[in-house]
């Protein structure tokens, strides 16, 4: 039987940003003024917050890359004969406009099906994590521990050793204990891939070269990224692992530096949920909320621009807040108990308890934030839970990668600490 | 004696009607409430006071190897004492240290060295955090200690002795030091001119000695009483001026003081050393790291020159990773290896106990419960089968073990629990775990996700 391969996309790379609202904004600009420029678009973009960061300005290589995607959408054309290279609104990009002033989400959609057809990504990923687990979808790519450093040592040694390989070791032991099928890759294999993606970090050109010692290697953040590469090369080839045949005709499809904001901008179009803060799993941990069927059902939201090449189409899980609450609830709760048994704190990271609740729930993040906000316009008596939220940032997410975290935002409130208690039936 | 209820005195603490433990023939629960031991602490049982000499014989004869000069035999001025078992609690360095600070203030040393002249010990126990990142907070700790622990009292004491002032009838008649050359009163009652003679010549002495005039004076005033030393001395320091003299003191001032009274060596452990290094950012860890080399090894210190100071540092190899490199940069490791070939002659390496030392162990708590003969066996109502399971899930710490006991002794004394055998043991270490620190939690399985995407496919 000949599979058939997703098309080869027609462009590879992509800007480095993963705040979609870009778009919707760079296009208001163009229709505003006469033709855009990157100066004029980066100048227009006010200062925003992405995740729990404020960001003051785009870079203009940033600003570059949403013209250049949007004209791969077919919403703006270059004008020329002109000294700067300048940007016209076409009459797609003014539907597409419309259509993001009238409903978030159906700009959301439109994007995710332009997205598709230049790029291949969006549907070729979430097949893809199909691929590599049947059966749920889950996708683990196994990370050191919280605190791990290589030793002194091992540093002195300067090259691939033991303490190296056995972390690399247990790092795919415990993912595999959190879910068997989760990362379908042998120990073998594993430690060896991550071997010569370490070489690469090892050996990797360094920006400030004369900057003293390179102790990327040796940190977790070094290790980590190599065992992102082999990941990638492991199973988002080609190839998917243990299979003889390509589903797409280009060599690598994802890189690190393309990895890094796809998976966001996935997150974003509710087609995949990813976290590396996981409270039970040390990684990264990715799983569809969108799949391919051949029918739809209740509960599903068609895509239908994008097609497998089996002729499949792509179905989102928005399952309606009446048809999820009850679930909702008990998921919360159980989610929210096992989190404070761990930590021992009444209020606890809301993203920690949010990332899990997706995860049973196979909703998006942003499913997330529309159902607390249902959940908490809900009278107490009727839950039987008293849920509170907080918007104090605890210690331990005020640096560093946690910064990251994709916020949850309620009515325009980040929230990012929850407490609940039972209520005693009066 | 008032009638008044508000003002009621208390005068003795009643004794319980009913003993709990009176049917394993015991007066109270044989085992320790808590992991650690606290020396000095009221409680037997957590003190460090039951101890079995025994278990710990290996690392008893290495500790004298190392640190304890004799006659034919120096010791070195450094050295570690490293746990094996990882990073764990309760393994029994601090039992074992505080048993080695008995055992050389006993007598001041001179049983252990074989010598005449004298030798002290000081057990120090870092409070983490800030307040013992810089080497100054660090002698401030040390000073401290030398003072709680009595050692400074100890040698006010010799001096006061040997002063001059005090005859030697009324010398003769002092038993216990503490309350007669440690006691102003006494000696006043004997006839000693204190405030006249003896505090003048003492303070004039440590002057000649080498000891600066403000500390001279203290210590010939107070230093004889370690509560006062600390309150009408100590704690009038401000930070300012710990900060410019806590070194020179410890490594200077007391070193004249000492050596005047007859001491050659002194020794200190510095348990929990982690504790130090945690708390420093790198450039303290390598500061703190010059600083006693300085101090202690070859700056132009007396303890320095005379090899005073005997450091023993508690360690782990989390600690041992992070130090290294300072350490080594600051050269202490051709006095003191960390790693490398040289390390295990510079150490004294904790292991965790067998099955039968902790029979030896819990034996001995057990004995010093028991008030009624009700059995031959030592280990009674214990049976050696459930010490040795118990051992095994408490990870080989003795004190895991000793304060797991504690809870399964108080159950069974709740529950009435008519025996405390293996399968009770077992069962109850099932549902109430040791709590052993620093353990990570097994990775658990993620439940399967309730939502299935590709239902109805087929």
């Amino acid at each position: 039987m000949i599979e058939r391969l997703w098309p080869t996309p027609g462009h590879r790379t992509i800007g480095s940003f993963s705040d979609l609202t870009l778009y919707a904004d760079a296009l208001a600009c163009a229709s505003d003024s006469n033709g855009i420029t990157a100066a004029l678009l980066k100048s227009a973009l006010a200062p925003r917050l992405r995740a729990s960061r404020h960001v003051e300005r785009q870079a203009l290589s940033t600003v570059r890359s949403v013209l250049e995607e949007l004209e791969a959408f077919g919403w703006l054309s270059r004008q020329d004969g002109l000294p700067e290279l300048r940007y016209a609104l076409t009459a797609e990009g003014k539907a597409a406009l419309h259509t993001a002033r009238q409903a978030d989400r159906g700009f959301l959609r439109l994007l995710a099906s332009h997205m598709h057809a230049v790029y291949t990504i969006p549907g070729w990923f979430v097949d893809r994590l199909w691929a590599i687990n049947p059966q749920s979808g889950e996708v683990i790519i196994p990370a050191p521990e919280r605190e791990w450093n290589a030793s002194a040592t091992s540093r002195a040694e300067g090259k691939w050793g033991p303490e190296l390989r056995q972390e690399t070791a247990a790092a795919l032991r415990r993912v595999q204990q959190a879910n068997p099928t989760a990362f379908p890759v042998s120990v073998d294999d594993w430690v060896d891939a991550v071997s010569q993606a370490w070489l690469h970090v090892l050996t990797r050109k360094r920006r400030k070269p004369t900057a003293g010692d390179d102790a990327l290697p040796w940190s977790r953040s070094g290790l980590s990224l190599a065992m992102r590469m082999a990941a990638l090369r492991l199973l988002f080839g080609a190839i998917p692992y243990g299979s003889a045949a390509a589903d797409i005709a280009i060599d690598q499809p994802l890189s690190v530096k393309t990895f890094k904001p796809w998976c966001p901008r996935l997150q974003s179009l509710e087609l995949v949920a990813y976290t590396d803060w996981h409270p039970f799993v040390v990684g990264r941990l990715l799983f569809p909320t969108a799949v391919f069927r051949s029918r739809g059902e209740a509960f599903f939201e068609e895509l239908s621009e994008i097609r497998h090449p089996d002729g499949r189409r792509l179905f989102l899980h928005q399952p309606s807040w009446t048809a999820l609450r009850e679930r909702f609830w008990v998921n919360l709760a159980e989610v929210y108990q096992r989190v404070t048994q761990v930590t021992g704190l009444r209020y606890v990271s809301l993203f920690d308890v949010r990332d899990e609740v997706c995860r049973r729930l196979r909703i998006s993040p942003s499913l997330f934030d529309r159902c607390l906000g249902f959940a908490l316009e809900e009278p107490h008596p009727a839950t039987g839970w008293q849920l509170s939220l907080e918007t104090d940032v605890p210690e331990d997410q005020r640096a560093g990668g946690r910064l990251e975290r994709r916020p949850v935002s309620v009515g325009g409130i980040r929230y990012t600490i929850i407490a609940m208690a039972r209520l005693t039936p009066a | 004696m008032p009638r008044n209820p508000l003002l009621h005195r208390p005068y003795a603490v009643p004794e319980a009607a009913v003993n709990r433990y009176e049917r394993f023939g015991w007066d109270r629960n044989p085992f320790p409430d808590r992991l650690g031991v606290v020396p000095g602490g009221e409680d037997p049982r957590s003190n460090g006071s039951i101890y079995v000499e025994s278990v710990r014989s290996r690392e008893q004869r290495r500790f004298e190897e190392l640190l304890i000069p004799t006659l034919d035999r120096p010791a070195r001025s450094m050295a570690f004492l490293r746990e094996m078992a990882g990073r764990v609690r309760g393994i029994g360095k601090t039992a074992f240290l505080n048993r080695q600070r008995q055992r050389v203030m006993t007598d001041l040393g001179r049983t252990l060295s074989g010598r005449q002249d004298y030798l002290f010990a000081a057990h120090l126990f870092p409070p983490g955090g800030t307040n013992s990142r810089k080497f100054w907070q660090f002698a401030r700790l040390v000073i401290g200690v030398l003072n709680e622990q009595e050692v400074m009292a100890e040698l006010l004491w010799l001096l006061r002795a040997f002063s001059g002032c005090i005859p030697d009838p009324i010398l003769d008649q002092a038993n216990d030091l503490p309350t007669t050359l440690g006691n102003d009163d006494w000696l006043r009652q004997q006839g000693v001119a204190v405030d006249r003679d003896l505090v003048p010549t003492v303070s004039r002495k440590l002057v000649e000695a080498g000891v600066g005039e403000e500390l001279a004076e203290a210590l010939a005033k107070h230093g004889h009483a370690a509560d006062r030393f600390r309150l009408e001395f100590l704690r009038t320091i401000s930070d300012y001026r710990w900060r410019q003299i806590a070194g020179p003191w410890l490594t200077d001032d007391f070193v004249a003081a000492f050596r005047s009274a007859g001491f050659h060596r002194g020794l200190v452990f510095v348990d929990d050393f982690e504790k130090i290094v945690l708390g420093q950012n790198t450039a303290e860890r390598r500061t703190f790291a010059d600083d006693i080399r300085y101090s202690f090894v070859e700056g132009p210190t007396l303890a320095a020159r005379t090899k005073f100071y005997s450091l023993l540092w508690v360690i782990h190899p989390l600690v041992e990773e992070i130090l290294i490199r300072h350490w080594n940069a600051a050269g202490l490791d051709r006095f003191c290896a960390l790693t490398g070939d040289m390390a295990p002659a510079c150490r004294i390496e904790f292991h965790p106990l067998s099955a039968a030392d902790a029979e030896l162990l819990v034996a001995e708590y057990i004995g010093a419960a028991r008030r009624t003969h009700v059995n031959d066996d030592a280990l009674w109502p214990f049976s050696p089968a459930a010490i040795a399971a118990t051992f095994q899930i408490a990870r080989q710490l003795p004190g895991h073990l000793l304060s797991w006991l504690n809870l399964a002794v108080e159950k069974a004394a709740d529950d009435g629990w008519p025996d405390l055998s293996e399968e009770r043991l077992v069962e109850f270490a099932r549902t109430h775990p040791p709590r052993l620190l620093e353990e990570r939690a097994e990775a658990q399985p993620l439940p399967a996700p309730e939502a299935d995407l590709r239902a109805g496919e087929g």
